[in-house]
């Protein structure tokens, strides 16, 4: 097994033990990539949107149980997260047989648009690994960068990022025609 | 050798095998069948690349290794932290965050005493390490036609210069004097934890 993967699932299982009531975890990022798509995706942190502050005083970065696995929860607000707005519909359960905590994972397309906005290196590297597995839909990815309006209204450098990303790594020239992205002929 | 490679991939290795040596994909075929045979220039070619898939798996490896290392506890010494830098640093690319760790793993562990590669890709991957690890390298960056690829990006772009320009732009100040297109590794080494355990010792 996997490192990572390993450690995120001994920590997750731990973490479960400590809680003291019934709590849902959304994860999106390097961690959800790695839990959920590609176990050999390499991560530190569980990116997770909004996590009660029980998890975060537990299991957050500087808590003990992130020191003793060496991977802990860093906490997000929804509002950073770059993906359409009905993604929370999308996200997909992990099965970890916990007893407190429900986990679940964005879907891989909201994830990839999560990247969008920064497109670092490090982002290029989980969406080629994804495009690797050929875990990416092409036109479900345009259908979901077209349904984030408020991504593609708001900023220049995101739709810029998104042109970048489908030349890069999907091998299409993405365009955009009165605000909707196509894929050019 | 390259039918073998081909066996274990599956499908879509003959079309990258053709992409490598730069031959249409029958012509591959047509070698596997023993209808025609590869001319010298081929025999280069492949040669060339299956020495690069060995190091890149072996790298690989060492890799793997080191990470389960960092997640168990063990303690790392200076001697394998060597060693292991070398051969990682021999792959032709290798993600941001084993970049991170060896970073951090040199940094923590103090100076070392590495031999100056003779090869000049090498050399700067590992003069490009050191500075990002605190580390004055005993040597300069050699001189290169154009950077070297270290990150981890095996994408085929539609516009390669497009990817030029994306490098470029992501490239820090330690990556422009070393003439590789590198990334910022700081945040990276920030998330990870330093832990020696003294009952446990590398089993390297």
């Amino acid at each position: 097994m996997e490192a990572e993967y390993r450690q995120i699932i001994s920590f997750l299982k731990e973490l479960d033990s400590l809680v003291t009531r019934k709590y849902i975890l959304y994860l999106i990022g390097g961690g959800a990539i790695t839990l959920a798509y590609d176990h050999k995706n390499r991560t530190s942190d569980l990116d997770a949107i909004n996590p009660a502050q029980e998890l975060i005083k537990i299991g957050g970065m500087q808590s003990k149980l992130a020191y003793k696995y060496k991977v802990g929860i860093s906490p997000l607000f929804e509002i950073t997260f770059s993906a359409p707005s009905d993604w929370k519909s999308r996200c997909k359960p992990v099965d970890l047989n916990l007893k407190n905590i429900s986990i679940f994972v964005s879907d891989v397309h909201d994830l990839i648009l999560g990247k969008v906005a920064r497109l670092e290196p490090r982002d290029l590297e989980d969406i080629v690994g994804l495009h690797d597995k050929k875990m990416i839909n092409v036109h479900t990815l345009i259908e979901r960068l077209n349904k984030n309006r408020k991504e593609l209204a708001a900023s220049t450098a995101y739709r810029n990022n998104a042109k970048l990303l489908f030349e890069l790594v999907i091998g299409h020239k993405l365009i955009f025609e009165k605000g909707d992205a196509k894929l050019s002929k | 050798m390259v039918k073998e490679d081909c066996a274990s991939y599956g499908y879509g290795r003959k079309k990258w095998w053709a992409e490598q040596i730069g031959v249409p994909q029958l012509t591959i075929s047509h070698w596997f069948a023993n209808r025609q045979l590869p001319n010298a220039k081929n025999l280069k070619s492949i040669q060339n690349e299956l020495n690069e898939l060995h190091t890149n798996k072996a790298s690989e490896a060492l890799r793997e290794h080191l990470w389960e290392l960092y997640y168990q506890d063990f303690n790392v010494d200076s001697y394998f932290i060597k060693f292991a830098t070398i051969e990682i640093l021999k792959a032709k690319e290798i993600d941001s965050r084993t970049l991170g760790l060896l970073s951090f793993y040199i940094e923590r562990l103090g100076a070392f005493d590495f031999k100056v590669p003779s090869e000049n890709n090498l050399r700067n991957k590992l003069g490009w390490l050191l500075e990002t690890a605190k580390v004055s390298p005993s040597f300069e960056p050699a001189k290169l036609k154009e950077p070297l690829g270290l990150i981890k990006l095996s994408i085929k772009p539609l516009n390669k210069d497009l990817l030029i320009s994306y490098l470029s732009k992501q490239q820090t100040k330690l990556g422009r004097k070393w003439h590789v297109f590198d990334c910022p590794i700081n945040q990276i080494k920030e998330n990870l934890i330093w832990k020696q355990n003294t009952d446990k010792l590398s089993v390297f």
